[in-house]
């Protein structure tokens, strides 16, 4: 039945494929904007607010793991130096949040090339183990430097009131965290931009053929060390906003938290597969399914269309709510290896065929051997080469 | 065969001295010497082991030799960056293929234009002004699949391509650094009868069209003879005959080499 339906063809750069993807945009922008004008409930702002964080912070992860090709597990330490560089600033210098991300950001991409630069010899899984390293250091650092971060007890208190321009009261619970959501909104599509504009580039290319095949990539001139470093401190730094808007949300910055730990690298990890890895709008999915599904499965004891014995047997017994979600997490790698936007990928094309619009091209007389072309003229010819002025 | 270009006072665009290069106990090169002059097509044979792509990974910088000198145009190779070569005008192909397969194959053709690019990250990630540059990569990139028989497929990612089809992806994408020095490692290897014969002719035009310099290695002989200026013929690590392809074909060591001693 479906082998005998064919996809629509369109041209790319067609006023058809301009519309189709107008309406796209349009449809993100409506779902993401739309929570703003619906006068929600605090905690449904706050939960938009934590999958935006979360969402940049994949994206982050995307950037290196996806793009380039090399593993961290360490992200939730750059998390933790962004959510602690916001949280000590705000605390022992009286800092405005805002003033905070761009020196988390700038922070966390130094010491993100620091972690680079030794990871440059090493590749794989043992770059990996490094990052693993790093993941674990972090939170006993934070304990041990007491007088920055507060040692165990962690820096409370922290509150970001929404500036009068936005019109928000800054003595009401709900519009507090409404302007956190727009917060973390706008750093998502300000880094969301950031990494579409880098990956759609000639570094962007960079970084995929060193992704691809390291060797090659150097032969082809690309500067293998400078690309796998930057982009670790970019990488790195994104993360580091991610965690400095997550520790205005908590409002505290604490080493307990599981963010600031392994889990939370893990967590970025998981929510980045589930989106879909190299993939730009992968994280921002991933983390609204991760989030939605993780909530679903925590309230499965009081779903009401269960069977009584087996709520009652749920209840009491919140690990199972952990074996439900990873159960879910395997089936969906089963049905989906390249993640939910992978799918949707797959399936959109099975609908709607997107022909690519070829550069210009000079008539095909280039096809047929010029044995005895004189070099001068190859030179002159503006297909063979249009940089020649 | 004249070369394609006026000798340049007599200086040989690769000037290879006394190379020499050791992987633990195992000499692969030992004090290998020959050059080439610009416009010409050298071929470098040898038996299995012979010490070919071990010669091609010194001047593609991907092995650094113990000792020895390499001289491209008056630069010293040994003493560059790997990616700096491109820049300088040397690029290769690979024996079994090193391709970027997620890309597509205009995609991986545009990487071999990486090295005439500029944009680098704060450009690309603020967008300042990045269009003209990139059409006219992607223009460059298209034109050579397009000479190379591979327009309908520029859309297409690498993964799962035929072997013939990715080796002239390969020699597309060497081309888009628009190279003086071009290095073919076993380009021959793997294509049907044809397609060598359709490859010969190839690297002939691309030498002409592009007015390239071009260091192969092949074990397809006839290829080989039958478009190579000059032979260079080696046996475990060490040249054994340099010369015409008539010369080398008829060398005492090479004929030993290849067929062994007379009982």
């Amino acid at each position: 039945m479906a082998a005998a339906f064919k996809p629509v063809r369109i041209q790319q750069g067609s006023p058809v494929h301009w519309a189709l993807r107008a309406v796209g945009v349009a449809a993100m922008a409506y779902l993401l904007v739309l929570p703003i004008f619906q006068d929600l409930k605090p905690n449904q702002y706050g939960e938009l607010a934590d999958i935006a964080i979360l969402a940049l912070a994949a994206l982050s992860l995307n950037l290196l793991i996806g793009f380039t090709g090399q593993i961290s597990i360490g992200h939730s330490a750059f998390f933790g130096v962004g959510a602690y560089t916001t949280a000590a600033l705000m605390d022992q210098r009286d800092w405005t949040a805002g003033w905070t991300f761009p020196v988390a950001a700038v922070l966390c991409f130094v010491v993100g090339v620091l972690v680079g630069i030794p990871a440059l010899r090493l590749t794989g899984v043992y770059l990996t183990l490094v990052t693993l390293a790093l993941a674990q250091i972090f939170p006993a650092l934070v304990r041990k430097a007491e007088g920055i971060t507060g040692g165990s007890f962690g820096i409370t208190g922290l509150a970001y009131d929404p500036p009068s321009w936005t019109g928000l009261d800054a003595s009401d619970r709900g519009d507090r965290t409404k302007w956190l959501y727009l917060l973390a909104l706008g750093l998502l599509a300000l880094g969301y931009v950031l990494v579409r504009n880098l990956v759609k580039s000639r570094v962007g290319r960079a970084m995929v053929s060193v992704r691809d095949n390291t060797t090659a990539a150097g032969v082809m001139g690309v500067n293998v060390a400078v690309t796998k470093t930057v982009v670790f401190g970019i990488s790195a730094a994104l993360a580091g906003v991610a965690g400095s808007v997550f520790a205005l949300r908590q409002t505290q910055a604490n080493p307990d938290t599981a963010n600031f730990t392994i889990l939370g690298a893990i967590l970025f990890l998981v929510i980045m597969v589930i989106g879909g890895t190299a993939s730009l709008l992968g994280p921002i999915v991933g983390a609204f399914v991760y989030y939605r599904v993780n909530q679903f499965t925590i309230d499965i004891p009081e779903k009401s269309w269960l069977p009584e014995w087996f709520r009652d047997f749920l209840v009491g017994r919140p690990n199972l709510a952990t074996i439900v979600f990873a159960a879910l997490l395997v089936v969906l790698m089963f049905v989906a290896p390249f993640g939910i936007v992978g799918l949707a990928k797959q399936t959109g094309r099975r609908f709607v065929h997107v022909v690519p619009k070829p550069p210009a091209l000079a008539p095909a007389e280039q096809l047929a051997p010029a044995v005895d072309a004189d070099i001068d003229d190859a030179d002159s010819d503006p297909v063979v080469n249009p940089f020649a002025t | 065969m004249a070369s394609a270009l006026p000798d340049d006072a007599g200086r040989p665009l690769l000037d290879v001295s006394d190379v020499t290069v050791r992987f633990g106990g195992i000499t692969a090169l030992s004090g290998l010497t020959f050059d080439i002059a610009p416009g010409q097509i050298c071929g470098l044979i040898g038996p299995n082991g012979a010490g070919k792509t071990t010669m091609f990974n010194v001047v593609s910088r991907i092995y650094q030799p113990s000792s020895g000198r390499v001289v491209f145009d008056g630069v010293d190779l040994l003493g560059k960056p790997r990616h700096t070569m491109a820049k300088l005008g040397i690029t290769r192909t690979f024996q079994n293929l090193a391709l970027f397969p997620s890309m597509t194959l205009l995609e991986n053709v545009m990487v071999g234009a990486h090295s005439r690019g500029s944009i680098g990250f704060v450009r690309a990630a603020l967008r300042l002004n990045p269009w003209k540059e990139e059409r006219e990569t992607r223009e460059l990139a298209y034109g050579l699949l397009d000479q190379l028989g591979l327009a309908d497929l520029a859309f297409r990612p690498a993964a799962g391509l035929p072997f013939g089809t990715l080796k002239r992806l390969e020699i597309a994408r060497a081309l888009a650094a628009r190279p003086r020095f071009l290095l073919m490692d076993e380009p021959a290897s793997g294509l049907t009868h044809n397609e060598v014969d359709e490859l010969g002719e190839t690297v002939k035009r691309i030498r002409d069209e592009f007015g390239l310099t071009v260091l192969l290695v092949e074990h397809h002989m006839a290829m080989v003879m039958g478009i190579s200026d000059k032979v260079v013929a080696m046996d475990f690590g060490s040249k054994i005959a340099e010369g015409t392809p008539t010369e080398v074909r008829n060398h005492p060591a090479v004929i030993q080499a290849y067929l062994g001693t007379a009982a």
